[in-house]
């Protein structure tokens, strides 16, 4: 897995490339967490490399969403292949998350 | 003569050519010698203990020199101080602590230099330290030093003290000791590397009697963990067949199923995955499977009871959440009304084998959100048809390449199973799954839940 964190205006985007699984949540959740304590409240988090996302990998995304939901900030999900759309789907979490086809998309989005 | 092969081994180049008749005194002078040295070798090296060893070297000093008293002082590393290992001798016993600064007396010049003193008149030899003597109240009259020399290395000094009938030390003498010393530097080196190797053990035989105990400890709580599930199975009288398997990948898992007895009617079963393994997931698991077993009655819908779980499990904001399915069979009507949080799709095979997933209305785990809804869905079973529920360990278990079992070969699989009883199923499900992963090892944990209206 890897984590290429950009800045656009206040908007922080946090590419995940490769596989969030149990093995990587912790330290993409600390990648989060040191942005949202930063003071940054308006996070893309861009799936569009990511090849597969555990439950650990879930749980990263919910503390995420629950964070943002906290400051009254904002969270997009975004270029979510397939595969990875099916999980998010599964396991209801899609109900909850607001989602976008690209970064792009996302940023122009919240812009 | 058994030891002049022996001696020819050591290389004693002038011995090579002796022969049994043409032994001078010289000769038999230099075999004796020869021989007590290589007896010296063979002893030191017959034992790793350093203790033991420095006993010998002192045993062999005076073997080889007749003298009242005879000391090792090793060089300690960390200070660079020489110190009494031991010492023997009628006072030998009092010398053991004793340490002596870089360079001090002539144990500490043969220690810098590397090279041997012959002091044969100590009281008024300028170099002597006289701390040792004053300390003890041992006398020395005359003392041999020898340097114990290990690839270039210092690593101490051989002393001999006090040459017995009030004679000097001879350069014969300071000969010989040096070939005791000798020897000495490798073993006192075995010593130490052994020394090292039984401290590494004894740390290991540490370690690995923690582990055991934690290892022990997990067993234990596996087995409180599946105390958890149910222990018989419903008899064969009754209109249904129901039967469930858990296997952890770790001692304990965050897999979970239950299934139990609501009135005469209904049957409550249940089946779901913590999202972590090991014990935090365990413990999770066995709140869970309390707050479904102690909240659940006839009262309510599994959607309004998964509503009531959540609210407890999400109130203090947890690290951890679990998905899950859980329902109501009416062994009547055959009507099941189920309820899902996150979980994978269940399938419902058809007596005929058509098998068809269950589409709910998905919702979020328990405990992922505080005030989340959960909704009621409703299927029929006819005689015949059953109801399989299963978890990510089945759909996502991988063979070496990487590839997932999946829910397209589920499928496949569950069309296969029509007449088999629940527990023939999920025999030949698990035995499926394995074949398919071909000795890749499991890495979540799996459960897996089957339950049939009989015909």
């Amino acid at each position: 897995m890897n984590i290429t964190t950009t800045e656009q205006g206040e908007i922080t985007v946090l590419a995940i490339e490769g596989r969030l699984d149990g093995q990587h949540a912790q330290t993409a959740e600390q990648a989060f967490l040191a942005q949202a304590q930063g003071g940054k409240t308006r996070f893309v988090l861009d799936f569009s490399r990511m090849d597969y996302i555990s439950s650990a990998g879930l749980r990263v995304v919910l503390v995420a969403a629950k964070k943002v939901r906290s400051v009254q900030g904002r969270l997009i999900c975004a270029g979510m292949s397939d595969s990875v759309k099916e999980i998010f789907e599964m396991s209801g979490f899609l109900s909850i998350l607001e989602t976008a086809g690209s970064a792009e998309e996302a940023v122009s989005l919240m812009a | 003569m058994e030891w002049i092969g022996v001696v020819a081994t050591l290389g004693g180049a002038g011995l090579v050519a002796l022969g049994a008749a043409g032994a001078s005194l010289y000769h038999r002078h230099r075999v004796r010698s020869a021989k007590m040295l290589f007896d010296i070798s063979m002893m030191l090296n017959s034992t790793l203990k350093r203790r033991q060893q420095m006993e010998m070297i002192m045993d062999s000093a005076k073997t080889v020199l007749p003298v009242e008293a005879a000391s090792v002082l090793l060089i300690d590393p960390d200070t660079n101080e020489l110190f009494f290992e031991l010492a023997q001798g009628e006072k030998g016993e009092e010398v053991r602590e004793i340490r002596l600064a870089p360079g001090e007396g002539i144990s500490g010049l043969v220690a810098e230099r590397g090279e041997s003193v012959i002091v044969n008149d100590a009281a008024s030899d300028p170099r002597w330290s006289n701390r040792v003597a004053s300390r003890t109240g041992f006398e020395t009259r005359n003392l041999l030093t020898v340097p114990i020399v290990n690839h270039g290395r210092i690593e101490g000094v051989l002393q001999a003290i006090n040459k017995k009938g009030g004679r000097s030390f001879t350069e014969r003498d300071r000969l010989l000791l040096e070939r005791v010393a000798r020897p000495m530097a490798v073993a006192l080196e075995n010593a130490r590397v052994y020394e090292q190797l039984e401290q590494s053990m004894n740390a290991l035989q540490q370690t690995t009697a923690i582990k055991e105990r934690f290892e022990n400890e997990l067993q234990i709580a596996g087995g409180i963990q599946m105390s958890f599930l149910p222990r018989t199975m419903p008899s064969a009288q009754e209109p249904y067949d129901v039967c469930a398997l858990l296997k952890s990948a770790k001692e304990v898992g965050g897999d979970f199923y239950n299934f139990f007895k609501l009135d005469e009617d209904h049957l409550f079963f249940t089946l779901g995955d913590v999202s972590d393994k090991g014990i935090p997931a365990a413990l999770f698991m066995a709140v869970t499977l309390t707050l479904i077993k102690g909240k659940m009655s006839p009262a309510y819908t599994p959607g309004q009871l998964l509503v009531m779980v959540n609210d407890e499990l999400s109130r203090d904001n947890p690290v951890l959440f679990a998905t899950i399915v859980c329902g109501v069979f009416d062994r009547k009507t055959g009507e099941v009304v189920l309820s899902e949080g996150g979980h994978c799709t269940p399938y419902v095979v058809r007596a005929d084998g058509n098998c068809e997933p269950v589409k709910l209305r998905k919702s979020l785990p328990l405990a992922a959100m505080p005030d989340t809804e959960y909704h009621d869905g409703r299927i029929v079973l006819e005689p015949g048809d059953r109801i399989v529920l299963y978890t990510d360990g089945i759909t996502e278990a991988e063979n070496a390449a990487q590839e997932q079992y999946s829910a397209v070969r589920l499928q496949e699989f569950l069309t296969m199973t029509a007449g088999m009883s629940s527990a023939e199923l999920i025999d030949a499900l698990i035995m499926h799954v394995y074949m398919f992963a071909d000795g890749a090892p499991q890495s979540d944990d799996i459960a897996v839940l089957s339950l049939l209206r009989r015909a």
